[in-house]
């Protein structure tokens, strides 16, 4: 499969390495805006097809897969017109800037396979977690509480991330998106959405929100997003749900149970099987862009395609109403 | 068999949990608190230890020049990726490249400077990259550095890109301005010997091996095979799975390997360190 990425930052050149390596694939082109980043893959790969047009990219190149890892707001766009080519694609989260957007590349899916970045669920410790609420080893879910927390602002920062054009917004749609995303994998959609949020450090985003959740099944929880955190070098995405017999709690390094009569249970991510050929920047990625792989290969719909990955964007959408104007707001999925 | 001192809890690494991370970020805030660690290993009989590129780190190695108490060798690993991911993602790679000049030597900047002209010119924009490894490690070489290692990201992503002739170059260039062996650390031990095929001379490679076959890829047992089949010198990093298995279990599993010489052992807590180089060493 040949393969294109569009936007080299961290995530772009991740990706890049990845599809490169697996087993079938090759990245044929790369596209960024920045010249001189372009030009040091080339030189290391001569060849790689390079470009700073995306659609001149995608014209020349006949791709099955296309990586969209650029800014947010560039999103909408760029999916759109990889789909109408019949390109598959996987577009890095949050999926777009709101559900309008979303609507619009679903509008133009065209039988093609898509992915949404959100890896944290192909993470063992979280599907781990999900088998065990699913088949209620601890009993029926009867609350949860979330956070994502990470010490990545300290002082007033530049980017694309604090630019609310650009990112659509602060700490909840960039962060919190991941969580949003992880509460609709293990515990399902959601009715409702309170949200508060704050400017700690930023200037024209939120660094904090605080949501309070309902699900459709009348569940309530509550999800602390955060950059200002501090103690966090690395993010840490944890949900913990109160079962009729106990405590489930779970991030990206453990999953922990609690049982009523005090019995601990704690594994750690390395007691998990996990196989990958080979780990680029973090086991997830390969697992995420192997499975959209093996998903266009047998034509099977992938486990967060473009549909599912709205999902979070239809709840940021009804939290940023609620921080606005302070009442609880219905989610509305595409 | 040679135990070496991990860094990583040295830095607010845990694998097991993002509070230990933090504690362990506290507790070795100070120069003094990781010099304790260093000594009571030195006592143990541990002679070499990880640094990497990391501001605490260098003040580290500053105060260890100071004090003069034990004869440490240093094997430096480059680079500390976080600081620079972070920096490529707020201020671009052009904002990257200055952060990483303005934390250079002034002598090394100059010779890099020099070389990445011809670089340009000659179109080799890989090796003006690479150039950046070497500003990044060059307040480091005024210590006792004995070996460096290519962080694991690099090493892996390049190959990712197919791009293996790149790193070698940049080993060249370290080792020629340097005079000190450059290996690599990958997670990747067998798509790393794949790419090294055709390469002379005995490479240091850094990778996890331990009995859970933790981030051994693509499977314990084809690192296995390749350990058992390489003459490269095969560093084992990783032995602990984070934290999540027992030494005596480890070391049985290494030992029994036979290849291997080198073990890292990321511990702050001396017992476990004398434990780990006692077991090794076969008392």
């Amino acid at each position: 499969m040949d393969v294109g990425v569009i936007g080299l930052g961290k995530m772009g050149l991740l990706h890049a390495a990845i599809f490169n390596r697996l087993d079938g694939c090759h990245v044929t082109a790369l596209c960024d805006i920045n010249e001189l980043m372009l030009k040091i893959l080339r030189s290391g790969n001569e060849d790689v097809r390079t470009y700073t047009d995306y659609k001149l990219m995608l014209d020349e190149n006949d791709l099955d897969i296309v990586v969209i890892a650029t800014p947010v707001f560039l999103h909408g766009s760029m999916a759109t017109t990889a789909l109408k080519k019949g390109m598959h694609v996987l577009i890095e989260k949050p999926m777009a800037k709101t559900s309008e957007e979303c609507s619009n590349i679903i509008g133009n899916a065209n039988g093609s396979k898509s992915l949404v970045g959100y890896c944290r669920r192909f993470m063992p410790t979280y599907n781990n977690a999900k088998k065990l609420i699913e088949c209620e080893e601890l009993g029926k879910v009867l609350s949860f509480r979330s956070h994502f927390y990470l010490s990545q602002v300290d002082k007033r920062m530049e980017g694309w991330q604090f630019d609310p054009y650009k990112g659509g917004g602060g700490a909840l749609i960039d962060l919190g998106c991941h969580a949003l995303d992880m509460i609709h994998y293990i515990l399902g959609p959601m009715r409702s959405v309170s949200c508060r949020t704050e400017r700690v450090i930023s200037e024209s985003v939120e660094d904090i929100a605080r949501l309070e959740l309902t699900l459709c099944s009348g569940v309530t929880g509550n999800l602390a997003v955060s950059w200002v955190e501090s103690g966090y070098r690395l993010p840490e995405m944890m949900l913990e749900v109160t079962c009729e017999k106990g405590v489930a709690r779970v991030a990206e390094k453990y999953l922990e149970t609690v049982s009523n009569d005090g019995t601990v249970n704690k594994r750690f991510k390395q007691c998990f099987p996990d196989p990958i050929p080979f780990n680029i920047g973090g086991r997830e990625y390969t697992a995420e862009d192997l499975h959209l792989v093996q998903s266009v290969r047998d034509a099977k719909d992938t486990k967060c395609d473009i549909k599912v990955g709205s999902m979070p964007t239809s709840v940021i959408d009804s939290a940023y109403l609620s921080a606005r104007d302070g009442q609880p707001h219905k989610v509305r999925y595409l | 068999m040679n135990l070496i001192l991990g860094h990583n809890q040295f830095i607010g690494i845990s694998h097991l949990s993002e509070e230990r991370s933090e504690q362990m970020n506290a507790r070795f805030s100070s120069p003094q608190s990781i010099m304790e660690v260093v000594e009571e290993a030195y006592d143990i009989g541990v002679r070499s230890m990880i640094v990497e590129t990391h501001p605490r780190m260098l003040d580290f190695l500053k105060y260890y020049s100071k004090v003069d108490t034990v004869d440490m060798s240093f094997i430096l690993q480059i680079p500390n990726v976080q600081e620079y991911i972070r920096a490529m993602n707020s201020k671009g790679i052009e904002g990257m490249a200055m952060d990483i000049i303005r934390g250079s030597r002034p002598a090394m900047l100059i010779k890099g400077a020099v070389r990445s002209v011809k670089d340009v010119v000659q179109n080799n924009y890989a090796y003006v990259a690479t150039t950046g490894l070497e500003l990044i490690a060059s307040p480091y070489y005024n210590y006792d550095i004995t070996h460096v290692m290519v962080h694991n990201v690099i090493t892996d992503f390049l190959l990712g890109l197919g791009m293996a002739d790149v790193l070698m170059a940049a080993k060249a260039r370290m080792e020629d301005d340097y005079d000190v062996p450059v290996g690599f650390v990958t997670l990747n031990l067998p798509m790393f010997l794949e790419d090294f095929e055709e390469h002379r001379g005995r490479l240091n490679i850094m990778t996890p091996v331990n009995p859970l076959g933790y981030d051994m890829n693509d499977s314990r047992e084809e690192v296995e095979d390749c350990i058992r089949a390489t003459d490269h010198r095969i560093i084992a990093m990783n032995i602990l799975g984070g934290g999540s298995i027992p030494i005596a279990q480890s070391v049985e599993y290494i030992k029994g390997l036979d290849k291997i010489q080198d073990c890292i052992i990321g511990s702050s807590n001396p017992e476990h360190i004398r434990e780990a180089y006692e077991l090794l060493n076969g008392e």
